[in-house]
């Protein structure tokens, strides 16, 4: 153990550079030697270092806040602060992420201040209280009116002070005030200043705040006096009491500032009044602000409890987030750039069309309700479902899944129409959250037909509400909420019925506007899909019906080289007539043999059994490369015989093209190939068997494709290789919209089975929707 | 505050003064995370360990300062969040100011010193993790370097020297749980 600490204190002393010189290369070669001494020496070091990290940190934390105090203090002053209490026993809640502090804003009328004038001492005379209740008049004062929140606490109030226990003599005063030493301010009266006490009070005073006796506002230097008693031990040993009536409260802290210019009194203007920012370090709802009435034994009695409000502080709309929650966090968690408004809200205001209620596109949607009684009544027709049920079946009306409202609600809501009103705050944000939870749009609407109200209001019709809906757990929530006493925005904006008006509008619109734009959305989708189908069932018919033309073209040679009389057996069947049947009479035999030779297109001879004459179909093989075909997106080589209305495709990859021509036909070869738009050309007439050199199709405009095609071939060749062409044309632009649609679905779906998980989606059941 | 004054106030460990006025390049840094698939805590954490960085790059005697301070700064912000990102795994489609240029540009001795803030972080949460008395002695004598005997008084120790046998039974414990720390960082 010793040996341990010794080695500490030498590596100590080595780091600190106080090692005579052979000590210090002694170390240093038992260093070289020693790896565990080594490994030592650096945890030591990273000790060190970590031990001024964290002093380090610390500092960095509180200037981060102190810039935080300074940005709410400039930004959230609304016009003229309220004007506050200048003593007040304050408690608010720390802010949930940043632990920055709210402030309050007291109504005027609660401030008090006794005004007194002691000429017993030779003390200052402290500041009047303008507004207000006065003390009764000949009371021996204090300088100040405290007033304390407060709770009943039965379970044992924090300052078992008894009643009576003070000393009513103006002795005690002195005390009073001899235990409270205060700190002093010199501050600039024409200046908005901000002090902070070494208690952790921070007062913002606006320029003027202060008022000579005539009523001028006071300017140049003036000394700010403060007192605080934060803590029970300072409340206790200033003896001030905590009693209300005989009611024991609980205090968060008490202050007084008094403000003088020249050993004058000055009096606080009351349009101005100053802003206080008290720390605490825990939320006690239920804090009222009493106001402290001296009494002619000196005692001060706490009365009149009111409760606070506090002003909201409107922030930009843009730097909220609105969205459901797991939203944002599970795009980022997948993958995807949850930064870009622009792409986060597409996708999200998309799911509106869910609440449509246009039911006859196989659309999902959710099951018109009809509004529950008690919510607002909309004057509106109501086009727009509010709570979301499951449509699927009605065995599976999941009820008790959570649903998301509707996305176009919260869009009718996230812009700059509702800047500057309660929607625009923290506080609202926090509420958002939880009503998303609710599945009920119409707890948003409350908050948004009541722009007027205080959000305290608001909170307890919704728990109202939802206690209404048997949700107990929100409705607690909410209970919750309301308890924080949250106020307005003050000076905010005054179109409440506009904003109703134009939130009521825009939700319809959106949603109809999501219905539509998925309508569309399919409606592009179900036409590629004709087309491919179109496309896909030409194929089929045409090489159905080249093998039967073809077929029959062999035949007649047949019948011919065996001495029959073509026309009596052969016809080559019309193309378009449907149901046509080919009668070919008598010639059973041959129809077979001829139509396996045609089939596989190989060279058949056939031998006429009964007269032993000899007929030959033949088919030679042809070899077809295109050069460069790498570089090509898309490689067609056609084949255009002149006995049949329709043209072959040659199947091969990008490479070699391979076929069989029958060499009762003459057949010419276009080659069409595609780099992305830009077509290439190749014509060659009258083409043989064999392999050929590679062809070198040319660039060639579209039109000119077109009219090239038209000349090629002969009847209903032309038309058919030009709606061939227009297809491969067609799906090569369609690709890429194909290829987002299926990503976009994929991504749609996932996020849909994540905010509306009463829908029951399955994974697989993605693909059916699309 | 001038750029020279910066530099000499931190230098002088003058640091709430420095601080406050570094702050005021906060939203800069916020703006750049924010635009990059940050959060707003995201920037904040990483603004208050840029700070960290800075200091210690600043009173390095061996580094030399090129730019302003505030570019600097702002280059130390993005080199962390960069970091941050490739720890993340996250696809970011950012500015292409922010995506392209080396982190590193400003400043070639950085990742070093990130290697050694990196001890220095696990030598820290050790710290929180040694009782309060501990704790409460190790920041006593090392930040505010008050003497043994003030210690010993404040701390309620009978004499100097159970105070020092004291200082170093708490590192001892403190090296031995960052020893492990340091283990397990390894074995991850």
């Amino acid at each position: 153990m010793r040996n341990e600490l010794e080695i500490m204190e030498r590596i100590e002393r080595y780091l600190d550079g106080e090692l005579s010189p052979e000590d210090r290369a002694a170390f240093e070669k038992q260093l070289a030697d020693d790896p565990g001494l080594r490994e030592d020496l650096q945890l030591q070091q990273d000790l060190m270092s970590g031990i001024a990290r964290a002093a380090w940190k610390d500092k960095v934390q509180q200037a981060r806040r102190r810039y935080v105090r300074r940005q709410r203090f400039w930004k959230g002053g609304t016009g003229g602060f309220v004007v506050l209490i200048v003593v007040v026993a304050l408690v608010w809640r720390p802010w949930v992420h940043e632990g920055h502090r709210k402030p309050y804003m007291l109504p005027a009328a609660a401030s008090v201040l006794d005004t007194t004038h002691r000429t017993d001492t030779t003390r200052k005379t402290e500041t009047a209280n303008p507004a207000g209740r006065v003390a009764s008049p000949g009371a021996v004062g204090l300088p100040w009116k405290i007033t304390l929140p407060g709770v009943v606490d039965s379970a044992g109030a924090r300052f078992a002070l008894k009643k009576g226990q003070h000393d009513s003599t103006s002795k005690k005063v002195d005390d009073v005030d001899t235990h409270l030493p205060p700190e002093t301010f010199r501050i600039d009266a024409t200046r908005d200043t901000v002090v902070e006490t070494k208690g952790g009070i921070v007062f913002a005073i606006p320029a003027g705040a202060f008022l000579l006796d005539d009523g001028q506002a006071a300017d140049g230097a003036i000394q700010l006096l403060v007192r605080e008693a934060l803590d029970p031990a300072s409340i206790i040993r200033a003896g001030l009491s905590t009693l209300s009536g005989d009611q024991l409260l609980e205090s968060g802290g008490m202050f007084s500032v008094n403000a003088s210019k020249d050993g004058k009194a000055l009096r606080m203007d009351p349009a101005r009044g100053v802003y206080a920012e008290i720390p605490t370090d825990s939320v006690k709802p239920g804090m009222q602000l009493y106001s402290g009435k001296r009494l002619t034994d000196g005692t001060i009695d706490w009365v009149n409890p009111q409760s606070l409000e506090h002003d909201l502080v409107p922030v930009d709309m843009q730097t909220l987030d609105f969205y459901p929650h797991p939203y944002l966090d599970s795009l980022r968690s997948w993958g995807y750039n949850s930064r870009t408004k622009a792409f986060t809200d597409s996708l999200y205001y998309s799911f509106a069309q869910l609440f449509g209620s246009d039911q006859g596109t196989g659309v999902v949607t959710f099951r018109d309700e009809t509004i529950m009684p008690g919510a607002p009544q909309r004057s509106d027709d109501r086009q727009v479902t509010d709570t979301v049920y499951p449509q699927r079946d009605s065995t599976s009306n999941r009820r008790d899944l959570p649903c998301n409202i509707n996305p176009a609600k919260i869009k009718a809501i996230w812009n700059k129409q509702f800047q500057n009103t309660l929607l625009a705050t923290r506080e609202f944000e926090e509420r958002l959250r939880w009503i998303h939870r609710t599945g009920n749009g119409a707890i948003l609407d409350l908050y948004v037909s009541h722009l007027d109200r205080n959000l305290s209001d608001i909170d307890s019709m919704a728990a109202k509400l939802l206690t209404r809906q048997g949700k107990k757990m929100l409705s607690e929530k909410f209970r919750y909420f309301h308890d924080r006493k949250d106020g307005k925005v003050r000076n905010g904006s005054g179109q409440f019925q506009q904003l109703r008006d134009y939130y009521q509008q825009k939700e319809k619109l959106f949603t109809e506007a999501a219905v539509q734009t998925e309508r569309e959305f399919r409606a592009t989708q179900a036409e590629a899909d004709r087309r491919r189908q179109a496309h896909q069932e030409d194929s089929v018919s045409r090489v159905y019906w080249n093998y039967k033309q073809e077929m029959a073209f062999n035949l007649s040679r047949v019948c011919r080289q065996l001495g029959y009389d073509p026309a009596l057996a052969v016809r080559p069947p019309a193309r378009y007539v449907y149901r046509a049947r080919l009668s070919i009479l008598g010639w059973c035999n041959l129809d077979k043999a001829v139509g396996s030779a045609t089939r596989d297109r190989v060279t058949t001879s056939i031998i006429d059994a009964q007269t032993g004459k000899n007929a030959i179909i033949s088919y030679s093989p042809l070899t077809i490369q295109v050069s460069g075909s790498e570089a090509y997106d898309r490689v067609n080589v056609y084949l255009l015989p002149d006995k049949l209305s329709s043209f072959i495709r040659l199947s091969g990859d990008n490479k070699k093209y391979e076929g069989k021509l029958n060499d009762g036909m003459t057949y010419n070869l276009v080659c069409i190939a595609y780099k992305k738009e830009q077509a290439f050309y190749h014509y060659e007439s009258n083409i043989g068997a064999g392999d050929h050199p590679p062809l070198m199709p040319d660039m060639i405009g579209a039109a000119e494709l077109d009219r090239r095609l038209n000349l090629v071939g002969r009847g209903t060749q032309a038309v058919d290789i030009q709606k061939e062409n227009d297809w491969f044309r067609f799906e090569f632009t369609d690709r890429t919209r194909q290829e987002n649609w299926d990503r976009t679905n994929a991504l749609r779906c996932t996020v849909m089975r994540l905010l509306f998980p009463c829908l029951l989606l399955k994974e697989r059941e993605c693909q059916f929707m699309y | 505050m001038s750029d020279q004054t910066t530099i000499a106030f931190i230098r002088a460990d003058k640091t709430d003064k420095t601080l406050d006025s570094l702050y005021s390049f906060f939203p800069a840094v916020r703006k750049m995370i924010l635009r990059n698939g940050g959060t707003r805590q995201d920037a904040e954490d990483i603004f208050q360990e840029a700070l960290i960085v800075f200091y210690r790059r600043i009173k390095d005697p061996n580094f030399l300062l090129t730019s302003k301070p505030s570019t600097y700064l702002f280059s130390v912000c993005r080199f962390l969040w960069k970091d941050e990102l490739k720890k993340r795994r996250l696809i970011v489609s950012g500015e292409p100011e922010f995506l392209a240029g080396p982190a590193e540009a400003a400043d070639a001795g950085i990742g070093e010193a990130m290697e050694k803030e990196n001890g220095a972080r696990l030598a820290e949460k050790t710290l929180t993790q040694l009782g309060e008395r501990c704790r409460e002695l190790l920041l006593l004598f090392y930040n505010r370097r008050l003497k043994l005997k003030e210690i010993a008084g404040m701390m309620g120790y009978t004499s100097e020297n159970t105070a020092k046998n004291q200082k170093y039974k708490c590192l001892e414990g403190a090296k031995n749980k960052l020893r492990e720390l340091k283990q397990a960082a390894r074995t991850l």
